[in-house]
C-alpha cells in the first residue's frame, strides 16, 4: 500500500502548526494538510468509492478546517479532532451520494494506483453495497462502534452489525474468486 | 472461502493513508481564499446561450464524435504538452488545470513501453483534450460556473484515467 507521499517539510511541532494556522499561517495550514492528507483521502475514498467525489470531500474537510480552525480549543488532540471533521464530512457526501445514485444510477468511477499494494482487497470494498460498504469502512477501519455507526448513519444499531457481517461475506467470497 | 482469520489479517494490512492521485493542494488554496468560487455563479460577460453549460455538453458530445471519426485517418502527433503553470492566474480553472497538468505530465515521464492494445493512446488523449478545450471556452463566457468546472474536471479525470492504464500496460 502506498503510504502518503504528500511532501513533509515540517520543523515545526504540531501544536505550533495549528496555533500558526488558527492565526491565518497558510504555510504552516499547507504542512498541516500535508501531514494529514492521506488519512483524509482515506476515509473518503473508501466511502464514496469515487476519486473525484474523493478528492472533492478531501478538499471540503480542509476548508472546513481552516474556517473552524479559530474554535478549536486543544480539548482532544488535532488530529482527532481533524478526523472526526473528516468523517462526519465523508458520511454525509456519502448520504447525498446515496441519493444521487438512487436517482441516476451511475457506476461509481473507481480509483486505480493510489490503492496501492493491498490494491485488491482495496478494489473489493469499494465493489461492496453502498451501506455495507461505510458500515464496514467505519467499523473495520475508522474504529467506530455500531452504536456510533448506526447514529451517524441514521440506521438501526441491528442494521449496522448485519451490514458489517454482509459486508464481509461478500469480501471473503470475492477473495476467492480472485 | 478466505476464513475470517485470513480475512482479519488482510484487513489489518490495509493502509491507515492513501495518497491522491494528484496535488489537491493548489485547488484547495484557491478555495481557501474564496471558498464560494467552486459554487457561486459569477457572470462577468454577457451570457452567451451558446456557450451554456447544455451547449457545451453538447459540443464535447459532437467533438469527441467527429474526432473518432478523423483520428482513424490521424498519424499521431507530439506528446500532449503540459501547460505552463502561472501562480497569477490561480483561478479555480487554473487551479483544476494545474494539478492534472502535473500528474499527467508525471504519468507521461514515467511511461517506458506501451501495450499494442493501447497503441492508439496518444489519439485518444487528443479527443479528451479537445473536448476540454472546449469547456475552457465555455468557461470563459461563465467564468467559475459549477457545472463547467465540474466538467472539466471530470474530463481530466477520464483522461487521467485512461493515461495510468496506458502507463501500467508498459509495466505488465
Amino acid at each position: 500500500m502506498l503510504r502518503s507521499e504528500c511532501p513533509e517539510q515540517n520543523v515545526l511541532p504540531m501544536d505550533d502548526l495549528v496555533r500558526l494556522s488558527q492565526q491565518g499561517d497558510r504555510v504552516a495550514f499547507r504542512q498541516l494538510y500535508q501531514q494529514h492528507c492521506g488519512r483524509v483521502y482515506a476515509v473518503c475514498m473508501r466511502l464514496l468509492a469515487d476519486r473525484s467525489k474523493a478528492e472533492d470531500a478531501c478538499q471540503e474537510v480542509f476548508v472546513k478546517v481552516w474556517q473552524q480552525l479559530s474554535v478549536f480549543r486543544g480539548d482532544s488532540s488535532f488530529s482527532t479532532w481533524l478526523h472526526s471533521i473528516a468523517s462526519r464530512t465523508a458520511i454525509d457526501l456519502w448520504r447525498q451520494d446515496k441519493l444521487l445514485r438512487l436517482a441516476t444510477e451511475e457506476l461509481p468511477e473507481v480509483a486505480g494506483a493510489e490503492l496501492g499494494q493491498s490494491r485488491e482487497l482495496e478494489q473489493l470494498i469499494l465493489r461492496l453495497p453502498h451501506q455495507a460498504r461505510a458500515v464496514f469502512v467505519l467499523f473495520a477501519l475508522e474504529g467506530y462502534q455500531h452504536q456510533e455507526i448506526a447514529e451517524l448513519l441514521g440506521i438501526a444499531e441491528g442494521s449496522s452489525k448485519s451490514q458489517y457481517h454482509r459486508a464481509r461475506q461478500l469480501l471473503r467470497e470475492w477473495l476467492d474468486e480472485n | 472461502m478466505k476464513t475470517e482469520h485470513e480475512l482479519d489479517v488482510l484487513i489489518a494490512g490495509l493502509a491507515s493513508e492513501l495518497k491522491p492521485a494528484r496535488d489537491l493542494w493548489p485547488e484547495l488554496e484557491q478555495r481557501l481564499t474564496d471558498p464560494e468560487a467552486m459554487t457561486k455563479k459569477v457572470v462577468q460577460l454577457k451570457p452567451n446561450r451558446w456557450l451554456s453549460v447544455p451547449f457545451a455538453s453538447a459540443y464535447v458530445a459532437s467533438a469527441a464524435s467527429v474526432l473518432f471519426a478523423v483520428t482513424l485517418f490521424w498519424q499521431p502527433a507530439a506528446p500532449v504538452q503540459p501547460q505552463v503553470f502561472n501562480p497569477q492566474m490561480l483561478d479555480a480553472e487554473t487551479a483544476i488545470v494545474y494539478s492534472f497538468e502535473q500528474a499527467k505530465a508525471e504519468q507521461l515521464a514515467s511511461m517506458k513501453t506501451v501495450d499494442p492494445a493501447y497503441a492508439d493512446w496518444q489519439q485518444q488523449l487528443a479527443q479528451w483534450q479537445q473536448a476540454i478545450t472546449l469547456v475552457q471556452l465555455a468557461l470563459k463566457y461563465n467564468p467559475n460556473e459549477a457545472l463547467l468546472l465540474k466538467q472539466l474536471k471530470q474530463l481530466y479525470s477520464q483522461q487521467q484515467n485512461y493515461l495510468q492504464k496506458v502507463v501500467q500496460s508498459g509495466l505488465v
